[in-house]
């Protein structure tokens, strides 16, 4: 029959997954979905493989954990765990329980995230299908998602397979986003409390700023109730650096473990990090960088510095009335530079607000009845070419690195 | 993710006297980290650049000296020409239609003055061999002699690590491999070290070129006043704190942190600023404590 050399090909396919399950017997299950059910091939095979793969498992059809690649997807592995740690996140509003860690086969060891029931601990081995394998922070991740299944396995299948304590400690400047159960030792320097909607019910939250010697960076603490003050210092175990407004941020959830540090001696260093120069070149090579300080000249003030019209429902920049968001909307005006600041050995786009752009550009912007064209005039005359201290967050964005000023200093125009 | 290729500091000597191209399409450049190689990833393309005597790998320049002339290279075509003074020598500035604003700053300016000037590099051979460096201008404007004085002390300290970088490279010798992977080891950024090894094979650099080098930049120095620590304008943090600070005792309010923190953030600035801020106007005697969490305006 013609049909069965069309499938020929996809049943020696199926039989490299499910070795125990004999050719003839894939064929008929095959034929029966995709000719009499009408089942879209893809699907036909999916669905015979996900029948089988319990048992499969058991013989064969696993993927060694060194051949794993991201983008593989539908894999079956075996293996031990050998770090597991749990973690509370928000997606969208919604609390969500994930379990990430490591596990290993006598071939390798991958990281992993398991966003579905998850009950096993380091030194449990476990079989596992349905997974798929991401990037993550540049290597292959394996993920199991919702609709995959892990079984805990009976005895330690892997006793070549040792579990060792981990040293997870990091110092601040070492810390990407999409780190998780990471320690550290930090000191609080500020802290306040915010007002959160957790499944529609509102709730608080803590936000702040910690430092070690090395870096600085903001802190999300998801909980109600945080029992430090700034000045402490603290060791905060099983926390995870997510990006937020393209900046890690250091997350303490429900899993986490902080407590306060008695002898602060104690703080890698001694002291944490003063507020000094960094070159712009160390900036780029790093990435993001929070509250750090740079010496450099303006060599561009760009078209868009001087008025604008802010969307007052969500704060964006309006173009001709507009709001990309909110459609024509009556908007409030604002003022900004938006410059470049180089120093020789980098330059990061610069974006200075209103208040400052003020101080800065001092009594030229005093005339009240200025046209947008003559403000930024003016700004570019007072600013372009000019030395400038300034102080801020610097995050990564698509079309390059960008500083918002917190604090800024310039050079006196000149006499006249 | 693209970069901004940075504006680098070489006098005009340095400038006038650059004769290798690399990057735009000749991959002679490529140590991994530097900008060249970051946009060749990035974009996988990589503009023009050109390695100066003592490597600085340029695309882009910002310079200040004086303006001493400014004329119209031909007036039908509105291509205008100016002329930035440093105390080496001269860099040569082009601006056409497409830089309206430089093009108006140059109708309007009176020469001399001080210039600063930002701009993308060009090398040009004539047919006769002689080669001329010079700038397009991406944005010119009038500055205080404060500033062109910065410029030559920064872009001296630039020169002088360049040529310190050279002279260990001249020591080491090897293939241009070793040597980048050797300059790198001790600590050298991978920007500076980039067109060392093409300078050096380029230029013929040896020692006593560098120590010419190294003359031109201590002879540049000697004209720039070093004392422009006072041609600043106070930080903006310290204004406003200070305002507050007296804006609450006139009011009859307690200046406490507190209530100065509160104001402070109100009017939009960030907590650690104004923390650092209250310190530094304790230590310079423009406040005083006379109560553990008070402030006050010393008189
Ligand atoms: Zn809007």
């Amino acid at each position: 029959m013609n049909d069965e050399i069309e499938l020929a090909p996809h049943v020696s396919e199926i039989k490299r997954t499910l070795s125990n399950v004999d050719e003839s017997s894939i064929l008929k299950e095959l034929g029966m979905l995709v000719l009499e059910y009408g089942i879209p091939l893809g699907e036909a095979k999916l669905s015979i493989i996900r029948k089988h793969k319990e048992s499969a498992l058991e013989i064969d059809g696993l993927r060694r954990i060194a051949d794993l690649r991201s983008g593989d997807h539908d894999v079956s592995v075996k293996g031990k765990i050998t770090f597991a740690a749990m973690r509370l996140i928000m997606i969208r509003g919604e609390e969500k329980k994930l379990c990430s860690g490591f596990m290993a086969d006598d071939s390798s060891e991958v990281p992993f995230t398991a966003f579905c029931e998850f009950d096993a601990s380091a030194g449990d081995s476990i079989s596992a299908y349905g997974a798929h394998v991401r990037l993550w922070m540049g290597e292959p991740e394996l993920v199991f998602s919702e609709s995959a299944s892990i079984h805990k396995l009976e005895g330690d299948l892997f006793p070549s397979v040792k579990v060792k304590p981990r040293d997870l400690t990091k110092e601040l400047r070492e810390f990407c986003s999409g780190d998780r159960s990471v320690n550290l030792i930090c000191k609080i320097i500020s802290l306040s409390e915010d007002a959160v909607e957790r499944r529609g019910v509102s709730g608080t939250i803590f936000k702040g700023v910690v430092a070690d010697r090395t870096a600085k960076l903001p802190m999300t603490v998801w909980s109600d109730s945080f029992e430090f003050c700034p000045g402490d210092v603290i060791q905060i175990d099983n926390a995870y650096v997510h990006e937020w407004h393209g900046m890690p941020t250091i997350n303490v959830g429900e899993y986490s473990d902080v407590s306060l540090v008695d002898d602060p001696s104690v703080l890698p260093g001694g002291s944490v990090v003063k507020l000094e120069y960094m070159s712009i070149g160390d900036v780029e090579r790093r990435g993001s960088a929070f509250d750090v300080l740079v010496d450099g000249d303006l060599t561009s003030i760009k078209k868009g510095s001087g008025l604008i019209k802010r969307c007052p429902e969500c704060g964006r920049v309006m173009r001709r009335g507009t709001c990309k968001l909110h459609g024509s909307v009556s908007g409030s005006n604002d003022l900004r530079v938006k410059a470049v600041v180089d120093d020789g050995t980098g330059a990061l786009n610069l974006v200075i607000g209103s208040e400052l752009t003020k101080y800065i550009c001092g009594d030229v912007l005093n005339d009240l009845d200025l046209d947008n064209d003559a403000v930024e005039e003016r700004i570019r005359s007072r600013l372009m070419g000019m030395p400038v201290r300034v102080r801020g967050n610097v995050s990564r964005a698509d079309f390059g690195n960008i500083m918002v000023a917190s604090d800024i200093q310039t050079m006196k125009k000149g006499a006249e | 993710m693209s970069y901004r290729e940075v504006a680098r500091r070489v006098f005009a000597y340095e400038f006038n006297n650059t004769t290798m191209q690399c990057g735009g399409g000749n991959d002679t450049c490529r140590t991994e980290g530097s900008h060249v190689s970051r946009n060749l990833r990035s974009r996988n393309k990589s503009p023009t650049f050109f390695a100066t005597p003592t490597g600085a790998v340029c695309n882009r320049l910002f310079a200040v000296g004086v303006l001493t002339e400014v004329d119209r290279v031909k007036s039908d075509l509105e291509f205008w020409r100016a002329r930035v003074v440093d105390p080496t020598g001269v860099f040569v500035c082009y601006a056409g239609q497409y830089q309206p604003e430089a093009v108006k700053f140059m109708l309007e300016v009176k020469t001399p003055c001080f210039a600063a000037v930002a701009g993308k590099m060009r090398v040009h051979r004539s047919d006769e061999g002689t080669v001329y460096s010079s700038l397009r201008i991406e944005g010119i404007n009038d500055v205080s002699e404060p500033v062109r004085d910065r410029w030559v002390l920064r872009t001296a300290e630039h020169t002088r690590e360049r040529i310190k970088c050279m002279q260990t490279a001249l020591g080491l010798g090897g293939s241009k491999e070793d040597m980048i992977k050797a300059l790198i080891g001790m600590g050298y950024d991978a920007d500076t070290v980039e067109g060392v090894p093409l300078a050096v094979e380029h230029y013929q650099v040896n020692e006593e070129y560098l120590d010419s080098m190294l003359e031109m930049v201590e002879n540049a120095k000697i004209t720039a006043d070093s004392s422009i620590e006072g041609s600043y304008e106070p930080r903006y943090s310290r204004i406003e704190v200070l305002g507050i600070v007296g804006e609450l005792q006139s009011t009859g309010v307690d200046p406490s942190h507190r209530s100065i923190m509160e104001r402070a953030v109100q009017k939009g600035l960030n907590e650690l600023v104004v923390e650092d801020a209250l310190s530094e106007l304790l230590e310079e005697g423009d406040c005083y404590e006379p109560s553990n969490g008070l402030y006050r305006l010393v008189e």
